[in-house]
């Protein structure tokens, strides 16, 4: 079998005394698209922060294209690896769209090279082409703070584009977009180009859109796994069951 | 035992955070009833004198001599400010981003670099800025050199403090998302922290510019030219009206800083 792009060996996630995740063990294969579903505070974005190594796990082990995460070096190599796309975006507010979009390049600049392009943007078509793909290269010189929040979540897409880590971890990515945008964007993420597979794992909270984009639905709740299923397995009781109040 | 151990501890520290406000409170009490509020601290006849100086502000010297002269104290003073602002700048943001500890990586010297530069900026703001005009009048002369020390220094320690403080402070998540994409901490620094940062920052150095105004002309009675100097020749000649005009170019000064201020503010706020 080929080595997977994501493995968690009984990883579990704590806070305080709090366990956010109970210990999860589950492969993902290069190239797979993934939907996390589930309540809120079932745990999603835990379980997306332990793949991203934002969070230690306390007790179990992940290894990304099998090494230990703990092994990656955080900079270059992690985020060569591994991006992620936040709940709240994030964004630096006072920064341009087109300078946060380009902050997906910090990890393969160097420092010079970053402090030039805070003054001259360095690699500016990169950070263009992204922009297009999420439909606001025309928002590019707006201060962030100035964008709506569907706007920003764009950026925030947009930066990891142009990031482009292997495996893109996305916790909502289309929460403040529109069906359509959303289309747009779930299709951005989730096509391949022809040489490289990604791997995607994204949280979602409409269902619908996890089975049209996504091969497999993972279902959390309470921090434990209610399924982990191809999408044209999951039934409609499935779901009711993993939200049932 | 474990919820116990717990308990007596909130109470101690709450307990303990009682009596500091309570000494506090004491200590307040005390220094206000320590000023001798009654004893001679106005002089007979004052009151007219005040009244008099006061009616002046009506009737300012504007001949085109004292406004000529006016401008060129002004420019003076100004110089003095803005050199000495630019040596607050140039020593104290550097310093000030050392003692906020946010490049360190390793914590150890990390706890070293912070702790010598507290103690320098602690040093520089300690003494008043006439105490260092004092200073390096003894060292280099009634020279302009003194002035802009006298300013920079002090200066010095207070930017670097605020400045130190507005870096720690801006919020994580968007410098975790840096991270995450990769940035070490030089560049979650220059893309996270510092364009955060910079609008706080720039409009408290434009209030220190405003200060250092003030502070130039008052630099100016200890014989170091710039409008103090002239409001206090007119004063001793017991010209009102001619000190008035001195004093409207410092308060169009401070004005104009204000505006310029709100103007760069503006470009740069989120
Ligand atoms: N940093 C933290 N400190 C303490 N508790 C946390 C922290 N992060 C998450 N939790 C707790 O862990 C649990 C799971 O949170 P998580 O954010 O992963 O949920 P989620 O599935 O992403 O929810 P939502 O759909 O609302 O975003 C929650 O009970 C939350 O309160
Ligand atoms: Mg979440």
């Amino acid at each position: 079998m080929m080595m997977p792009a994501i493995r968690l060996d009984g990883a579990e996630a704590k806070f305080g005394d709090v366990v956010a995740v109970v210990p999860i063990t589950l492969s993902i294969a290069t190239g797979e698209k993934v939907a996390l579903l589930g309540p809120s505070g079932a745990g999603k974005t835990t379980m997306l922060r332990l793949i991203g190594g934002e969070v230690r796990p306390s007790s179990g082990s992940i290894e990304l294209h099998g090494r230990m995460i703990g092994d990656l070096a955080p900079g270059r190599e992690l985020s060569s690896l591994v991006g992620m796309v936040h709940q709240q975006f994030d964004l630096v507010p006072n920064l341009s769209a087109l300078q946060n979009t380009l902050a997906g390049n910090l990890g393969r600049w160097s420092l010079g090279r970053g402090l030039r392009s805070l003054v001259v943007p360095v690699d500016r078509h990169m950070a263009i082409s992204a922009l297009q793909r999420v439909g606001i290269d025309d928002k590019s010189a707006q201060r962030t703070s100035r964008l709506s929040g569907g706007e920003q979540q764009r950026v925030a897409i947009a930066r990891v584009l142009v990031q482009d880590p292997s495996i893109v971890l996305a916790d909502e990515p289309v929460a403040s977009l529109d069906p359509a945008r959303s289309k747009e964007i779930l299709g951005a993420l989730t096509t391949d180009s022809p040489d490289q597979q990604k791997t995607l794992v994204a949280s979602m909270h409409s269902v619908e859109f996890a089975r049209d984009h996504f091969d497999r639905l993972i279902g959390l709740r309470s921090g434990s796994l209610v399924f982990d299923s191809p999408a044209t397995d999951v039934t409609d009781a499935m779901l009711d069951e993993l939200y049932r109040i | 035992m474990r919820g116990q151990g717990l308990r007596i501890r909130t109470l101690t520290t709450v307990d303990s955070r009682k009596w500091l406000t309570v000494i506090l409170i004491a200590a307040f009490g005390w220094s206000l009833a320590s000023v001798k509020w009654d004893s001679g601290t106005l002089h007979t006849g004052g009151l007219s004198a005040v009244g008099e100086i006061l009616g002046a502000a009506f009737t300012p010297q504007i001949s085109g001599g004292v406004l000529k002269l006016g401008i060129i104290e002004a420019w003076t003073t100004v110089a003095y400010a803005v050199a000495g602002l630019t040596v607050a700048l140039v020593l104290g943001a550097p310093i000030g981003v050392i003692a906020s500890g946010v490049l360190a990586r390793r914590r150890f010297i990390s706890v070293i670099n912070v702790g010598w530069a507290r103690l320098v900026l602690a040093f520089f703001r300690s003494v008043h800025e006439l105490v260092w005009a004092w200073i390096f009048i003894v060292a280099v002369g009634l020279s302009p050199m003194a002035a802009v020390l006298a300013i920079g220094i002090p200066y010095a320690g207070i930017l670097g403090r605020v400045f130190a403080e507005l870096l720690q402070d801006v919020p994580e998540e968007p410098l975790d998302s840096l991270r995450s994409a990769g940035a070490s901490e030089w560049k979650v620094f220059l893309y996270g922290r510092l364009p955060m940062a910079m609008p706080d920052m720039l409009s408290y150095t434009f209030y220190r510019l405003e200060c250092g105004i003030r502070a130039a002309a008052v630099m100016s009675f200890v014989g170091l030219g710039g409008l103090g100097h002239q409001v206090q020749l007119s004063l001793q000649d017991l010209d009102y009206g001619r000190a008035w005009t001195f004093l409207f170019f410092l308060i169009a000064l401070v004005a104009l800083v204000d505006l310029w201020s709100s103007m760069v503010r503006r470009r740069v706020s989120a």
